[in-house]
């Protein structure tokens, strides 16, 4: 049973032909910074684009920065874990990732609940509707680039537990682009920040899961079919 | 593994696996041939099916060779290719779930899977195999991996996706629920 098997011969003709050299890929933590570069290009073309909050002097340093960088900070260790789970043997183990999930979202809602507490933000008629699909499109469309620049890193690993990986990205990028969309949405009232800035970072979270089961799906199709030319 | 057998085994296996990402179609063949009997033994003690087992193996070193550029040189390599079969085995029961597919042998007809030699010594090979199977899937890994196939317990955590210490808690609970289970057995 513990004795060496022959090479399949389609096994050695697929490893023949594609056995180019290949580069061993960094740590999860290191390919993690090139997020350090997209933060500051997002944080800046944020404050190109929109003005600046006008409830930033009731917020101060620590409500307006400090929730900034909490939230590029968490984000950015959720995708160090969505690449550590898509490398074999680097995975901090299902249970830290779902528990490090649970302190995403709680510091999510922490955050919104001192905001509402440091300022009253910018009256609007209906918290639930008002300023929604503005701010729903805003962070879809700034974690949708933090988005694209994981999943290249996602991808170069090859992922086998794609679909969990991508659930780890897609709520990383997702409280990174919450948290620079901070510094434009000036509506702090809970009910629009955890419905609407929190449906725009769960888009993602359940976006990424469904690709990646898809290209996990696509992947067991292909050893299929390699398999099916040994028949 | 190399001609020199001084040479350590892990470490060997690691620069077969730098040589391997290198290009080097020979080391593909010799790391093959040092895994693919102690993954396919794993498999089997996972399945219970030589036939499925075969296929996974098969699948596992297709995704070696797709992952290989993740593998970390300054890690071991053994516990690289185990945690590629334990996902490819964990993807597969999903996949059989879904498709409402369910293939388990009879106990007569299990196939001739290395079991703990600790275990051996106070019940028959055959009853230890069958007391193998009446363990979870992830008790009958940890116990596979450290008392079969050797891995250190670093190794098990790494391959399981688990501490070290939870690795090692969970080889221990299942030697003695296979203990317990062998001495039921016994019972008249």
């Amino acid at each position: 049973m513990n004795g060496a098997n022959p090479l399949p011969p389609e096994l050695h003709r697929l490893v023949r032909d594609d056995l180019r050299p290949v580069r061993p890929l960094a740590s999860p933590a290191r390919r993690a910074l090139i997020l350090l570069v997209w933060a500051p290009v997002a944080v800046a073309l944020v404050l190109a684009i929109a003005r600046p909050r006008p409830d930033a002097a009731d917020l101060g340093w620590l409500f307006s920065w400090g929730v900034v960088l909490a939230e590029l900070i968490a984000g950015a260790g959720l995708v160090t874990l969505a690449l550590g789970e898509a490398v074999p043997g680097r995975s901090a183990g299902r249970q830290a990732c779902l528990l490090a999930l649970a302190a995403a979202v709680t510091l999510f809602v922490l955050l919104a609940v001192l905001a509402r507490g440091a300022s009253a933000g910018v009256p609007v008629p209906d918290p639930r509707v008002s300023h929604g699909p503005a701010c729903l499109a805003m962070t879809g469309l700034i974690g949708l680039t933090a988005l694209a620049v994981v999943a290249v890193l996602i991808l170069r690993s090859t992922p086998l537990r794609a679909a969990f990986a991508g659930l780890l990205a897609g709520a990383g990028t997702g409280l990174m682009a919450e948290g620079v969309h901070h510094l434009d949405c000036p509506v702090t009232h809970l009910a629009h920040v955890l419905v609407w800035h929190g449906a725009a970072s769960s888009c993602w979270r359940f976006s990424e899961p469904a690709s990646g089961s898809h290209w996990s799906l696509e992947r067991r199709r292909m050893v299929a079919r390699v398999a099916a030319r040994r028949v | 593994m190399d001609g020199s057998s001084r040479e350590d085994p892990a470490q060997a296996l690691a620069a077969l696996m730098a040589a391997y990402q290198g290009g080097d179609e020979m080391a593909f063949e010799r790391l093959y041939g040092e895994l693919s009997g102690p993954v396919r033994a794993f498999l089997c003690s996972l399945t219970r099916n030589v036939t499925r087992a075969d296929d996974l193996l098969q699948e596992t070193f297709f995704h070696v060779h797709r992952a290989r550029q993740t593998y970390d040189p300054a890690r071991s390599a053994r516990a690289w290719v185990y945690a590629i079969a334990h996902n490819v085995f964990l993807m597969s029961c999903r996949s059989e779930k879904r498709r409402g597919r369910h293939e388990e042998l009879a106990q007569d007809e299990l196939p001739d899977v290395p079991v703990p030699a600790e275990a051996e010594s106070f019940a028959t090979k055959d009853a230890v195999r069958k007391a193998l199977g009446r363990l979870s899937v992830d008790r009958r890994e940890a116990v596979i991996l450290h008392h079969v196939q050797g891995l250190s317990f670093q190794e098990v955590g790494t391959v399981l996706g688990i501490t070290t210490m939870a690795a090692k808690l969970r080889s221990h609970r299942a030697m003695g629920e296979l203990r317990e289970i062998l001495k039921e057995g016994a019972t008249p």
